[in-house]
């Protein structure tokens, strides 16, 4: 190799190892996300899953029970650290406590599990007609005997021990027990392997739709217009997420012939 | 003894499911029997057992082959594994 050759495979090399880093950097500030809908009749009875046996599930209907305080644990990294910064953690510790304040406030019921004096993880249901998901940026259209499930959080210390699982036990039991909503929703994102995992195999799960978001700096998210795969599901807009849509998983398959 | 070639389908996606969850586990389990509900793996074994799955028969599962019918008994997992293969 002459001595140009070998120049430019360095510079080459160079090139495609900026351009992996900036195509990197770029996918953080805006990307574009694929998310699975999946749905679920809350008619089955969920599996009975393995857990820590010191974790106890908690129904929560206000802010007097553990949901909201989670004091002294883990959370992000990042909002770790800035949490340790007295106002701005009480301004965080604050903003969450009015954040599930208004939830309860709408109805949305929550499920705590704890190990002890630690909150271990959490999920939300809610019953909205309309229910609007800043997290994924989708729109969820629900029937009055529909319900969405969102914000299923585990805390670091608490992951691998089944808490999750055991949070999603519960409120699919309860759902059951409860009679009154028939059918649940949810979103997956595509590259969460855990999640899809858990929620498709083990609590049986079945897609419905797909649908893409735009996310900024991996924190604002909207939901792209006609995007919708089939375009008939709960993440469409009124017209289209009316009674029309059948509610079987088959008929929703994204491999299954498409609904227009 | 059965030799690698003369193994069935069952009896390899048995022997994963041996790997990731021990075998004392699965000795006893049925063919058909519902892994799940028969509490032979877990939601903290699942996700290991489903890539297990993938390297040792070479597949990729993706999120639509993800139902709990593909992955609901031994029987099911290997009729899942023998379709795709015969698919790639």
């Amino acid at each position: 190799m002459t001595r140009g050759e070998a120049e430019r495979s360095r510079c080459s090399t160079l090139l495609a190892k900026a351009r992996k880093v900036g195509g990197a950097m770029l996918r953080r500030l805006v990307c574009i996300h694929t998310i699975d809908v999946v749905g679920r009749s809350t008619a089955t009875a969920p599996p009975t899953v393995r857990c820590d046996p010191q974790l106890v599930l908690h129904q929560v209907t206000s802010l007097d029970s553990v949901v909201g305080a989670a004091p002294g644990q883990r959370d992000w990294p990042i909002i770790d650290l800035v949490a340790r910064i007295r106002p701005l953690g009480r301004r965080l510790r604050a903003r969450r406590r009015e954040r599930n304040a208004e939830r309860l406030a709408k109805g949305d019921l929550a499920y705590v599990a704890t190990a002890g004096a630690d909150v271990a993880a959490w999920i939300w249901v809610s019953r909205e007609p309309s229910v609007h998901c800043r997290w994924s940026g989708l729109h969820f259209s629900l029937e009055p005997d529909e319900a969405y499930i969102y914000d299923l959080w585990s805390f670091p210390a608490h992951r691998a021990t089944g808490a999750g699982a055991f949070v999603m036990q519960g409120l699919l039991e309860d759902l059951r027990r409860r009679g009154e909503v028939s059918r649940v929703y949810g979103y997956i994102l595509r590259d969460n392997r855990p999640n899809q995992v858990l929620t498709r195999v083990v609590f049986g799960f079945e897609q419905v739709q797909r649908v893409k978001d735009l996310r900024v700096l991996s924190r604002l998210a909207w939901q792209l217009p006609f995007t919708e795969d089939p375009r008939v599901g709960p993440c469409s807009r009124p017209p289209l997420a009316s009674r029309r849509r059948p509610r079987g998983g088959a008929v929703y398959s994204a491999d299954s012939a498409r609904l227009s | 003894m059965k030799d690698h070639q003369e193994q069935t389908p069952v009896d390899a996606v048995r022997q994963v499911l041996s790997s990731v969850v021990g075998a004392n586990r699965v000795q006893q389990v049925r063919d058909d029997d519902l892994i799940f509900e028969h509490r032979v793996i877990d939601s903290l074994h699942v996700v290991e057992f489903v890539e297990r799955i993938e390297t040792t028969f070479g597949l990729e599962v993706d999120g639509a082959d993800l139902t709990s019918e593909n992955f609901s008994s031994l029987q099911a997992i290997a009729r899942f594994v023998e379709a795709r293969q015969a698919v790639s």
